[in-house]
């Protein structure tokens, strides 16, 4: 289980290693750099922007550039950003609260309505009511996320304005506002964010569920279950999802990245200061330090996902836990891996 | 016989299929008796699978039990009850044991936690008393160990000891009907023995009744005091468990017992005397296969497989004719002693 834990830590990190190396490569092949908007004005004396790009490392080969930045990586120093004019670590710990707030909601919501969704439309199988919420769910699978969000912000900050339109709090009355009602604030700057970005999760989780449910239908231990006496809702919960949801905590891992991705336009259009809209200003920005460091960012986030899920795997499949029951002998044990 | 325990009357099972309807059990009657065990037999597909299932209405769509079809207990016909109160007869009055231990049990719950589930469905029991009644249902049937064993899951245990739990689940209530669908067909001759054993004394010491659906003769033999055998949907045969291997009337039983292996060299009614006599150790079959439940054969569903068959078995379904008080069988032959006499005695096995 430690070895396990440890394995796959060690996999994140060259996974990180790999995905930063490719990110710096990428972006230094694209043209411009981080001065080329403000510098490359042919009002500016060549002197002063080759000074500039001079005092950034710029005007270094990549591959001293590459080493420069690693060593720096090493000692916990992300670069200075060009654009904020500040340490990239001070966006990034500005930055990754929000993005944790906000999909972390998301995350749950999804999971929450995605999984209660799937289990009605199996409750009620080939009715009209399965079919209407296959129906919303394929429809709301189809859809862009940005879209979905301008969508939202126009109807429920617009038309019906009862939801504020961005941002995390209401930056005029929040510092007035007591613990209670400044709560209350947080809430409801999340949710138009939030739901937006679980709905579209929540659909897909929905269908993925629901198959995973349909699956399992058949199987020999729901039988069992209802020569038993168990109610239907019972076989349903506590039999039959208990071992559907194992394909669905795979989606887990999955999702978390979507979260980091999809949260890239949701917290854009919704003004939501996460790594989302960081990145994408440091990308128009050509900031170098910044988007390197949400690529890390990013793919930290991704391991963590897979990570998670795994181990939340093993929690639920009792299968592949390395059984206990080996030490009492005669105890056959399924060994994950095998 | 007595007031019958379980009495199913006129039981016809339809599935609407790509090929028509099936009529997978086609009229089938059978009353089971306070504390007997009988044995109902016959091929895959002859329909005793889905009779079984019928009893605790456990039939899915697209299988659908017709109307007119009645299955008494306690004084009440189970299929005209609401879903609720059938639910309180399964696993309570009716339980059952079905065939593949390997799959019938949850991979993700521990076999305590499964057991437990019919104590705390039916009785108002607290989470450990049932805990203990499963503790004690595992001791009851054999399992060395079992408080171990209820905190195990599923995939921590051997064949032999899973079929041991399912019957522990289906026993820890003491119901009055235990159906058991093939329920060593899947394990190790060995242990399909020790289970054997274990079923026919816990059924003595519980007194239920047993619904024992298999399709080996040499179980029925074992644990038997009555058996029903099926053919094509519906019961061709039905005799006190000697008397049926003794004398058994209708080709398609006889066929089965020829088709038996046994170790011994064959002797009694059925030995070696017949036209294609293989001597001792050598099979006869059947021949052909079961028809298709969307098409049975017109007259007797047996005629085209019968070596004694003749015209009126095309032409005319035979009815299920009382050969004495205890023994039926629903064949032409059973009403026509000389065309009987004039068989040679190893009716079956003839390949035509």
């Amino acid at each position: 289980m430690r070895s396990f834990v440890v394995r796959r830590l060690v996999q994140a990190v060259t996974v990180a290693a790999a995905v930063t190396t490719l990110t710096f490569v990428l972006i230094h092949l694209a043209p411009g750099d981080p001065l080329a908007g403000t510098m490359d004005d042919p009002r500016i004396a060549p002197s002063v922007r080759a000074h500039w790009r001079q005092v950034y490392g710029l005007d270094r080969p990549l591959p001293v550039q590459y080493v420069r930045f690693l060593t720096g990586v090493a000692r916990g120093d992300l670069g200075f950003s060009v654009s904020y004019n500040e340490p990239v670590i001070a966006v990034i710990r500005r930055a990754v609260p929000n993005t944790l707030m906000l999909a972390g909601t998301a995350l749950v919501l999804s999971f929450a309505a995605g999984i209660l969704i799937a289990v009605i439309q199996v409750r009620r199988e080939g009715t009209l009511t399965d079919r209407a919420l296959g129906a919303i769910s394929l429809g709301l699978y189809s859809l862009p996320d940005f879209w979905l969000a301008q969508v939202a912000l126009l109807a429920f900050s617009y038309w019906l304005p009862i939801f504020p339109a961005g941002g995390t709090i209401d930056p005029v009355i929040h510092p007035y506002l007591g613990p209670a009602a400044a709560a209350l604030d947080r809430v409801r700057h999340l949710v138009l964010p939030a739901v937006t970005l679980a709905a579209l999760t929540a659909a897909w989780i929905a269908r993925f569920q629901r198959a995973a449910l349909l699956d399992v239908a058949a199987d020999d231990y729901l039988r069992t279950a209802r020569a038993k006496g168990l109610s239907e809702w019972t076989i349903l919960v506590r039999h039959a999802l208990r071992n559907a949801l194992l394909p669905v905590i795979t989606l887990f891992g999955l999702s978390l990245s979507a979260f980091v991705s999809g949260a890239v336009f949701v917290e854009k259009v919704f003004g939501w200061p996460g790594i989302g809209s960081v990145a994408v200003d440091a990308v128009g920005a050509r900031d170098y330090p910044v988007i390197i460091a949400c690529t890390i960012i990013g793919s930290i986030l991704v391991a963590a996902g897979s990570l998670i899920a795994d181990l939340l795997y093993m929690l639920a499949d009792p299968r592949l836990r390395r059984a206990e029951g080996d030490a009492d002998g005669g105890a056959t044990s399924a060994v994950a891996g095998a | 016989m007595t007031e019958p325990l379980l009495s199913i009357r006129d039981l016809r099972v339809t599935f609407a299929t790509d090929g028509g309807v099936a009529r997978a059990v086609d009229g089938v009657s059978l009353d089971l008796a306070a504390g007997e065990i009988l044995g109902l037999v016959g091929e895959s597909g002859c329909g005793k699978s889905v009779t079984a299932m019928s009893v605790l209405r456990l039939l899915r769509p697209p299988a659908r039990i017709e109307p007119g079809s009645e299955i008494w207990l306690d004084g009440r016909d189970l299929l005209a009850l609401p879903e609720r109160a059938m639910r309180s007869i399964r696993g309570r009055r009716i339980a059952m044991v079905f065939q593949e231990p390997m799959t019938a049990l949850n991979p993700v719950l521990t076999i305590g936690h499964q057991i437990a589930e019919v104590v705390r469905v039916h009785e108002r029991a607290s989470r450990g008393a049932a805990r203990a009644r499963a503790v004690a249902a595992l001791e009851q049937v054999g399992v060395p160990d079992p408080d171990l064993r209820a905190r195990q899951y599923p995939h921590q245990l051997s064949g032999g000891t899973r079929q041991r739990v399912l019957l522990a689940m289906a026993l820890v209530l003491h119901p009055a009907v235990l159906i058991a669908d093939e329920p060593t067909t899947a394990l190790d001759v060995t242990v399909q023995a020790e289970l054997l054993a274990l079923l026919a004394d816990l059924q003595r010491r519980l007194g239920m009744a047993v619904l024992l659906i298999t399709h080996d003769l040499g179980v029925v033999a074992e644990l038997a005091s009555r058996v029903a055998v099926m053919y094509a949907g519906q019961l061709v045969e039905e005799a006190p468990v000697q008397e049926l291997f003794a004398r058994a009337r209708h080709p398609y039983t006889q066929g089965l017992l020829e088709a038996a292996p046994r170790l011994a060299p064959r002797d009694g009614p059925h030995g070696s005397g017949g036209r294609h006599g293989g001597g001792a150790g050598r099979l006869r079959v059947i021949p052909g296969t079961v028809p298709p439940a969307t098409a049975w054969p017109s007259g007797c569903r047996f005629h085209d497989r019968c070596s004694a068959a003749w015209d009126r078995c095309e032409r005319e379904a035979p009815p299920s004719h009382a050969v004495d008080a205890s023994h039926r069988a629903r064949c032409h032959l059973a009403a026509e002693p000389e065309r009987r006499a004039a068989l040679p005695v190893a009716l079956t096995g003839s390949v035509r």
